[in-house]
């Protein structure tokens, strides 16, 4: 990560600073509400978010607790369908999919990641990893192959074979970030990925999101509560309430990678 | 290839719990086990019957006075109809192509030696008997022509009345015996046939026909014309194709000789070795079916315990379901992980039902008489019913798992 330097980071602020009509966002976000029906109570938990995202772009989604983040990042990783508004995703209305095109979004376009890990215990981590290529119809061989790179890329290259509860919960939301990547998305999202990590793996975290930025030109959202995790995206958006309340650029963004935070 | 590795997934999940797994299993084991064991003793009765028949010699037909109900039980003799010895003679010299014939007259007797007694059905039969019912005498020998010109008061001894009247060490062959109070020398001691399906085949002994008319049951051995009676006729067709024809054609004389006019249903009834084995047969497939119908059931009670086992199993992986959603498992996918894993539980019960099964009948074979037969067609039978029983109570667990929503799921605690 020492190629990585603060001209290069200028360099594709620079590039989203020119937004032309004729890029399609990634992320094309209209109107969005989202009901939740609980008896006979309503909770309005989006009321009316429209948002864009272009390729490239790292941004982080900030807000107090209730405020509909994790609603927002499920109907952005397809997890979910908004109760009214579009959305495009890459250009594609998400609303007109049926479940088989859905989960094949999810599988090659997205990487999701969760404050929770979730990843299958008893399973070791590049069978873990190995999972959505085995829904996307990779053969063994190049199945390990593909698990083993996207390890190494999150600095585990010596930890294939351990389970989950043999590993730091770090190591484990680096294995989440694998399983991730692995397919290759052009979308990582991820809800508080470092909600449940001490400082410093939360640093190595984000070490990883900058270079899949930087490096892969994949686009990353994330959430966090952390103003100082924020701090090394190039846009923060804020929500409260269910609504879009602020939408700021980072002139300065922090660099997570260092020879000391992580060492590949 | 994604089936082989769902196979993988239904293994390792199944292996994550064996205990259960091996319990759950057991339900399939115990119920497959059971319609396989039933399955081969029903076939190895039905061999075991069909050997009987067979070895009472082969294409035989038995003429018999009376009528019986076609497929039902012998009884129900027709009111005072007999064969007689000119229904015999008529007959043998009627029909072109019998093989070999014979005839006899049986009732009971009272055998005496010395102190013991012994009360067995006496047959007097023709000398061709012995040929006609292929079961000749062990020691001594067989009537023969001589003795029943001659009225000779001469015995062939069953196993069962040597038994009865005499010392393992005592030779009975040479030895004076008394039927119903009139002395008879025996001559012989037949082969042993042993018990069958037809009772104690031993407890009979043979003496000339005429001897049996004329000299042990002349008030039964007449009819009020005077003419003799005749209990069986034994006809023997050299093969399939006679045995038919000679069937037919001695029925046609035979009503001659009762003219019977051609309306009236015959007061004889001529039975074939061949159909006899059909009626059993269907009687004890009748059996072995409703047997193994039976040991099905037990199928069901197994396959409500795998249902049971995989709605457990699906709400204890909810989050990983979700999970799986979320990483792009389509709905098709889900559904097969789960019913392959019903599936693989149903089949290895069945598998290791199929060898309990067998081993089984096998080792209740070693008590009885007839050994269990193993039919292919049953074992492939239980494998397809466990794979049935997999498919069939697995799907709905299966599809429950498959419609989870992904975040509900992945949120359940
Ligand atoms: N499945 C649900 N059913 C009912 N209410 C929900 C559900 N999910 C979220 N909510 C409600 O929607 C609001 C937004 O929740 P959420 O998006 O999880 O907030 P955040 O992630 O910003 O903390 C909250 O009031 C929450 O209680
Ligand atoms: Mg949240």
């Amino acid at each position: 990560m020492s190629t990585m330097t603060l001209e290069r980071a200028a360099t594709s602020a620079l590039m989203n600073g020119k937004r032309h009509e004729d890029i399609t966002p990634v992320i094309d976000v209209r109107d969005v509400t989202k009901v939740y029906k609980m008896g006979t109570v309503e909770v309005h938990a989006l009321r009316g978010v429209s948002l864009r995202i272009y390729p490239g772009e790292l941004v982080a989604i900030m807000g107090p607790s209730g405020s509909g983040k994790s609603t927002l990042m499920n109907i952005l990783g397809c997890l979910d369908q908004p109760t009214s508004g579009t959305y495009r995703l890459d250009g594609v209305d998400v609303e007109k999919l049926n479940d088989d095109q859905l989960a094949e979004i999810r599988n090659k376009k997205i990487g999701f990641v969760f404050q929770s890990f979730n990843l299958l215990p008893r399973t070791s981590a590049i069978d873990n990893v190995e999972q959505p290529l085995i829904y996307a119809g990779v053969p063994p061989r190049e199945r390990r192959a593909r698990a083993k790179a996207a390890l190494e890329a999150v600095g585990l290259g010596n930890r294939l074979h351990h389970h989950p509860n043999e590993l730091s919960g770090g190591q484990q939301q680096r294995v989440a970030i694998a399983r991730a990547l692995v397919n290759s998305p052009a979308l990582i999202l991820a809800d508080e990925p470092t909600g449940n990590l001490d400082s410093k793996s939360g640093a190595e975290v984000m070490c990883i999101f900058q270079r899949l930025n930087m490096e892969k030109g994949i686009t990353v959202v994330f959430v966090t509560h952390d103003p100082r995790i924020a701090q090394h995206t190039r846009r923060i958006i804020r929500i409260a309430d269910g609504q879009i309340v602020g939408d700021e650029p980072v002139l300065e963004p922090l660099i997570a990678c260092s020879d000391q935070t992580l060492r590949l | 290839m994604l089936f082989a590795e769902l196979v993988r997934l239904a293994l390792r999940a199944l292996s994550a719990n064996k205990l259960r797994a091996f319990l759950t299993t057991l339900g399939i084991t115990i119920g497959i086990a059971a319609v396989i064991a039933l399955l081969a003793i029903g076939t190895g009765v039905q061999e075991y019957i069909n050997q009987q028949f067979t070895s009472a010699g082969t294409n035989l037909i038995g003429i018999i006075p009376g009528r019986i109900q076609r497929g039902g039980p012998p009884g129900g003799f027709g009111q005072n109809s007999v064969l007689t010895l000119s229904d015999y003679r008529a007959v043998v010299n009627g029909v072109p192509g019998i093989a070999a014939h014979a005839a006899d007259f049986t009732s009971v007797g009272n055998f005496t030696f010395g102190s013991k007694t012994s009360q067995v059905q006496v047959s007097g039969v023709t000398p061709s008997f012995a040929q006609v019912r292929n079961w000749g005498a062990a020691r001594g020998r067989f009537i023969e022509e001589g003795d029943n010109t001659s009225r000779a008061r001469v015995v062939v001894l069953g196993a069962t009345v040597v038994k009865d009247l005499f010392e393992p060490s005592e030779d009975p062959v040479g030895q004076v015996v008394r039927i119903n109070g009139v002395p008879f020398t025996v001559i012989g001691v037949m082969e042993s046939k042993g018990a069958s399906v037809f009772g104690d085949q031993d407890a009979i002994a043979f003496i000339p026909l005429f001897t049996a008319q004329e000299r042990l049951f002349q008030r039964l051995a007449f009819a009020r014309t005077g003419e003799r009676i005749i209990s069986t006729i034994y006809l023997q067709a050299a093969s399939e194709e006679d045995r038919l024809y000679i069937q037919a054609a001695a029925r046609e004389i035979l009503r001659e000789q009762h003219r019977l006019k051609p309306d009236d249903q015959d007061d004889f009834s001529i039975i074939s070795q061949t159909e006899l084995i059909e009626t059993f047969g269907a009687v004890t497939s009748v059996l072995t079916i409703f047997l193994a119908a039976i040991a099905a059931i037990s199928l069901l009670v197994g396959g409500i315990g795998i249902m049971n086992i995989m709605l457990v199993s699906v709400t204890e992986r909810t989050r990983e379901i979700g999970l799986r959603k979320a990483i792009g498992a389509k709905p098709a996918a889900i559904l097969s992980q789960f019913l392959i894993e019903s599936v693989v539980l149903s089949v290895i019960g069945g598998v290791a039902g199929i060898a309990v099964g067998i081993g089984g009948a096998l080792s209740i074979s070693r008590f009885v008489d007839f050994s269990a037969v193993v039919r292919p067609e049953a074992v492939m039978l239980a494998v397809g019913f466990s794979v049935a029983v997999g498919v069939f109570f697995g799907i709905y667990p299966a599809r429950r798992a498959s419609r989870l929503n992904p975040i509900q799921a992945l949120r359940y605690e």
